[in-house]
């Protein structure tokens, strides 16, 4: 059932990144989509470290590896890609609306689901340390890779 | 003894070489692209590797593990830093061929047999451990669509601004 929700989840945030107002180039939402997912992909190792070592007492499903994997591969990068738009839009009631939705529905969907998010669960305040660490570092990378821009000489 | 100790070893010399080899051909060749676009086919390579390794090698699948590990650790990023400059290395040729209708066709093609012979000295080094019965001709596919999408990559993101 989780896994149906997952992917409903997914094409919610697709469909968000598509129709919310962009301040990101093509570029940077590639860079940013694979940034976001590489830190993702690396953060969430151990946490997940039962499915990596298949752990027998365990008790997972194809379903819930199939949820994490959607959750980590598609809505976790993705709605970084949303918030990050909305935050550069440069209106500061938007940007702290937007900061706060994020860390909050972040938060909300790993509490209330860590075994298809995170797999084991993690503390609020651990989760939100991570959450406000990885939007500052996603928005440092951009800042250089937007730095790159002028010093092209292909 | 000595035989178990090279073994343990090999596996770190293959990413060390392979990868100093590869990012050296890359930073010796003529400047073809701007620095936003040569990050970015750097990052499709390591993600691209980073993501199949991380999802392959999890429960229920557990087709194969990186190194001496089913945890990925420091030699399992130094082997996605290492694919790093691959993608690089696929557009930078292809951008200078002379193309027809079935270029890129063949072009991925031949990526990826060569691959897969990648693959095969990776195996022998002891990159990669199989089990569950996975087969190294299962990553032809895999292989064929991480080829097509840095084409798809290509031709949206470069070749559309050079024309």
């Amino acid at each position: 059932m989780f896994f149906a929700v997952t992917l409903c989840f997914a094409w919610i945030s697709v469909n968000l990144l598509i129709i919310i107002p962009k301040s990101l180039t093509k570029d940077e939402h590639l860079f940013l989509f694979l940034v976001s997912s590489l830190t993702i992909i690396l953060s969430l190792i151990l946490p997940a470290k039962h499915l990596y070592i298949g752990d027998p007492d365990f008790k997972d499903t194809i379903q819930t590896t199939l949820a994490f994997l959607t959750n980590r591969t598609i809505v976790f990068p993705v709605l970084t890609l949303v918030s990050v738009n909305l935050i550069l839009l440069r209106k500061f009631w938007i940007q702290v609306l937007t900061g706060s939705t994020s860390l909050f529905i972040f938060l909300i969907y790993c509490l209330l689901e860590p075994k298809y998010t995170t797999i084991s669960s993690i503390g609020a305040g651990q989760l939100l340390l991570y959450f406000v660490g990885y939007y500052v570092f996603i928005i440092l990378l951009l800042r250089g890779f937007r730095l790159l821009h002028p010093l092209e000489d292909p | 003894m000595i035989d178990n100790d090279l073994l343990f070893h090999s596996n770190e010399v293959f990413i060390i070489i392979t990868g100093a080899l590869a990012y050296i051909v890359m930073l010796r060749l003529p400047k073809q692209f701007t620095r936003q676009q040569t990050i970015i086919m750097l990052l499709i390579s390591i993600y691209l590797s980073a993501l199949f390794d991380n999802t392959l090698c999890v429960h229920p699948f557990n087709f194969y593990y990186v190194n001496n590990t089913s945890i990925p650790g420091f030699w399992d990023l130094m082997s996605y830093l290492m694919f790093g400059p691959f993608a690089y290395l696929f557009v930078y040729i292809y951008s200078i061929l002379k193309k027809n209708r079935a270029t890129y066709f063949i072009y991925i093609v031949v990526w990826a047999i060569v691959a897969l012979f990648a693959e095969a000295l990776a195996w022998h080094a002891g990159v990669y451990r199989y089990q569950n019965g996975y087969q190294m001709f299962f990553s032809l596919p895999i292989y064929l669509l991480v080829l097509t999408v840095t084409m798809i990559y290509y031709y949206s993101y470069i070749h559309n601004q050079e024309e």
